[in-house]
């Protein structure tokens, strides 16, 4: 394998150099330790040796242009071997020019603590650069941060850069949140095998003069499904939803697996969460009915169906035949049903709430409050009563799973009270910013 | 936070050196166990005229000119507090607090605590600090992490007449010993002072404007050119939030990693010396914060030049940081990323 030789980094701060001339014609024979160029950086001329003994080919001639470090300017080859068909001047990332020059760089001599030389091409090592906040939303969205691009200095990744990724598939450049007041929207998200509908009673009961979208969750209502059932996946939907409707504040409701969607968003920083209200939220505890989620899968018939949406409630009284029927079209469709059973599969592996969709929402800074009815069936509520910090919980008694529907004249009082209370926040936040003089 | 509404009508602007005053007025009057002592406090009025006519008001026993000994004084007030007196000691510059480090460091913070509690300390200090007046290395320097660092010490630092005046009466208040670093150069900026006593407390910054890009956290005369930093900085586009430390022990961790968490980068402009300083405090306790998550760029300190501050009025200007290069951090960390 021909041995690369690379522009060599051989000043702390060089970035890109010149090769002022070539000691040596392409073609020529030359032994380890032989020097190959001059290298011209801003402070000085030196001598590059070659890294190995061979048949020295040229791909950049000496000019006056910069080329950047790392760049492989030439390669030597034993006798006999055949060409590496490598573009000219390949770029190598991040690679440690004076190593991979072998001992000729002047500065790894200085660099004594540095592994021997190496006397063939290393692969590449990128070192990856990313601010926390960059970091926290890649892992929240699932996203590599190394293929990401960075912006900052040294090749950075900041949390622009994450953001620009994922608003590269809907529309892409947002308007900057402009300091002009926005209308705030309530954004509701749904539970598992559930759709937009389900918030209507809630909705009708809330005295409050704000827009509202209910989003149908993938797979789910009218929305088709993703390839991939993931949380990550979820939340990148339901954040490109939200956005083809507002650009502005919205305040967000979820529901079981749409909590632990909701809760995911809001920690995303991708949208200007006002407020979260989570109503008895996936991702607080490990412990779920695992009974029903199989049983709602399996079910085909409304007799088969109608017991378990019983559970849902502590009063069966509120299951509509509406809601019987909804369950039983999606069911109908295999896709969706093939959806819904890998998500799941992927939210409750082993019929646990697996690790990936727990959620912590302690650090969220906008008020954010959690409602339980004391008799779910589904998710017990004793987690939501280890949440600390100024997160509210509400346990309501002689309800269920399902308390926007049992309930919604008492959970659109305390929505009221949310949205409100994160006005009060900012109006304080306004208010302070006054100084007395 | 000291959100005073009162009638526009009642918008009445002092002085920061008359806000001082009206407090020292007002608690005299109200208390008599309140008195003075310091270096030319009494007929010449103080070597910043904040406690001008007093010695004529209340007399030589409770505005009590001391000798030049600043650990005398200090030694005075220490025992004058612990007797049940309300001292409230002026140290004419407070570079001449070091002469009386023993008995603020090792008397007036320790008492309570190695008694158990039997004892009180109810000290105020007041000290005239910072550069900007030609005075030199010796009369100009910010040495209020000096006394934050030490446990029983409280240290307030206000940037305004309001909060001049607020943050004395309360450490008059206070059963424990408190400093005051007055900036020289506040004294004769005016703002909306109330009229009747009350306190800011200690321990709570303010959040002098909200904004979204940036926090700037600043203490003292920093304060005002950071503001004005931040105006020029949203002519640009950028918006920013600026709060004043006021107190620098304790230290309103609450509000500044909350400020932080919403705009995800931090500068911390202080006069004192960079090195070793309160900056040094604030940039290691966000990190060590839950805000560490929400760091969108390196956190950068502007601070004190490594030297004495020069006389020669340029080099002076130019070893503490001024408006520009508040505004050049600022943009740098918002708009590259470092």
């Amino acid at each position: 394998m021909p041995t690369p030789v690379i522009l060599p980094r051989v000043d702390m701060d060089m970035e890109t150099g010149r090769i002022a001339r070539w000691l040596i014609e392409s073609g020529a024979s030359v032994r380890q330790g032989d020097a190959l160029f001059e290298i011209e950086t801003d402070k000085a001329t030196m001598e590059i040796e070659a890294p190995a003994s061979g048949i020295v080919h040229i791909f950049t001639p000496a000019s006056g242009t910069d080329i950047k470090v790392a760049s492989i300017v030439a390669e030597i080859r034993a006798p006999g071997e055949t060409p590496t068909d490598a573009p000219v001047p390949q770029r190598v990332p991040e690679l440690h020019a004076g190593i991979a020059a072998g001992h000729a760089a002047p500065l790894a001599e200085i660099e004594a603590s540095a592994p021997p030389p190496m006397p063939s091409f290393a692969p590449p090592v990128k070192l990856l650069r990313a601010t926390p906040l960059a970091r926290r939303q890649a892992a929240i969205r699932g996203l590599d941060l190394t293929a990401i691009t960075g912006s900052g200095p040294r090749g950075r990744v900041t949390s622009r850069d994450v953001e620009t990724v994922t608003l590269a598939e809907p529309p892409a450049a947002l308007p900057r949140p402009a300091r002009i007041e926005v209308r705030e929207t309530i954004v509701y998200l749904h539970g598992f095998a559930s759709n937009s509908t389900a918030w209507d009673p809630l909705s009708a009961q809330l005295d409050a003069d704000l827009p509202r979208i209910a989003i149908d969750l993938p797979g789910h209502g009218d929305a088709a499904t993703l390839a991939q059932p993931t949380l990550a996946a979820m939340a990148a939907h339901v954040v490109a939803a939200v956005r083809e409707q507002t650009s502005g504040p919205v305040h967000l409701v979820g529901h079981s697996l749409g909590g632990a969607i909701a809760a995911r968003v809001a920690l995303s920083n991708l949208l200007d969460v006002r407020s979260l209200l989570l109503i008895a939220p996936v991702g607080l505890g490990p412990v779920i009915d695992h009974d029903f989620i199989i049983g709602l899968l399996r079910a085909r018939a409304e007799a088969s169906v109608l017991p378990w949406l019983h559970r849902l409630v502590a009063d069966p009284a509120r299951i509509s035949r509406g809601m019987v029927r909804a369950v039983l079209a999606l069911m109908a469709d295999p896709a969706r049903a093939a959806f819904l059973a890998a998500l799941a599969a992927n939210a409750f592996p082993d019929g646990t709430q697996s690790a990936d969709w727990m959620i912590d929402v302690t650090p969220l800074l906008m008020p954010v409050r959690i409602v339980f009815g004391r008799e779910d069936r589904i998710i017990p509520f004793h987690p939501a009563a280890r949440i600390g910090g100024s997160v509210a919980v509400n346990l309501l008694p002689n309800i269920g799973h399902m308390p926007q529907i049992e309930a919604p004249a008492l959970l659109a009082r305390i929505l009221a009270e949310v949205i409100r209370s994160a006005s009060i926040v900012n109006v304080q936040a306004n208010a302070s910013s006054g100084a007395p003089s | 936070m000291d959100t005073m509404i009162e009638p526009t009508a009642a918008l009445r602007e002092l002085s920061y050196a008359d806000a001082i005053y009206e407090a020292l007025f007002q608690a005299m009057t109200e208390d008599e166990r309140v008195f003075l002592l310091g270096e030319d406090i009494g007929v010449y009025g103080g070597a910043f005229q904040v406690t001008r006519d007093l010695f004529h008001l209340f007399g030589g026993e409770r505005v009590i000119d001391t000798p030049i000994a600043e650990l005398g004084a200090a030694g005075v007030a220490v025992g004058a507090a612990l007797a049940g007196g309300r001292p409230i000691l002026e140290f004419q510059f407070s570079d001449f607090a070091t002469l009386a480090m023993e008995q603020i460091v090792n008397q007036a913070a320790k008492i309570s605590y190695m008694l158990g509690g039997r004892a009180a300390v109810p000290l105020v200090m007041r000290l005239p600090a910072g550069s900007g007046t030609g005075a030199a290395a010796q009369h100009s320097q910010s040495l209020e992490a000096w006394f934050g660092h030490i446990p029983g010490l409280k240290v307030v630092q206000p940037s305004t007449p309001h909060d001049a005046k607020g943050l004395l009466r309360a450490a008059i208040d206070d059963p424990n010993p408190v400093l005051i670093f007055e900036h020289k150069l506040l004294y004769k900026t005016k703002g909306h002072v109330p009229e009747a006593p009350y306190r800011v407390a200690i321990g709570k910054a303010a959040i002098r404007r909200a904004g979204r890009d940036l926090t700037i956290v600043a203490t003292g005369v920093m304060v005002g050119r950071a503001l004005e930093a931040a105006a020029s900085l949203d002519a640009a586009g950028h918006d920013v939030e600026v709060i004043d430390l006021r107190s620098i022990r304790p230290i309103d961790r609450e509000t500044l990693v909350a400020s932080v968490s919403k705009t995800t980068r931090l500068l911390i402009v202080h006069e004192a010396v960079k090195t070793l300083g309160i900056g040094a405090e604030i940039s290691a306790m966000i990190a060590e914060s839950e805000a560490f998550d929400r760091l969108d760029a390196p956190i950068r300190r502007l601070g004190g030049a490594e030297c004495p501050i020069p006389y020669n009025p340029v080099l002076e200007r130019a070893a503490v940081p001024q408006v520009d290069d508040i505004i050049r951090a600022a943009t740098d960390l918002i708009e590259r990323g470092a």
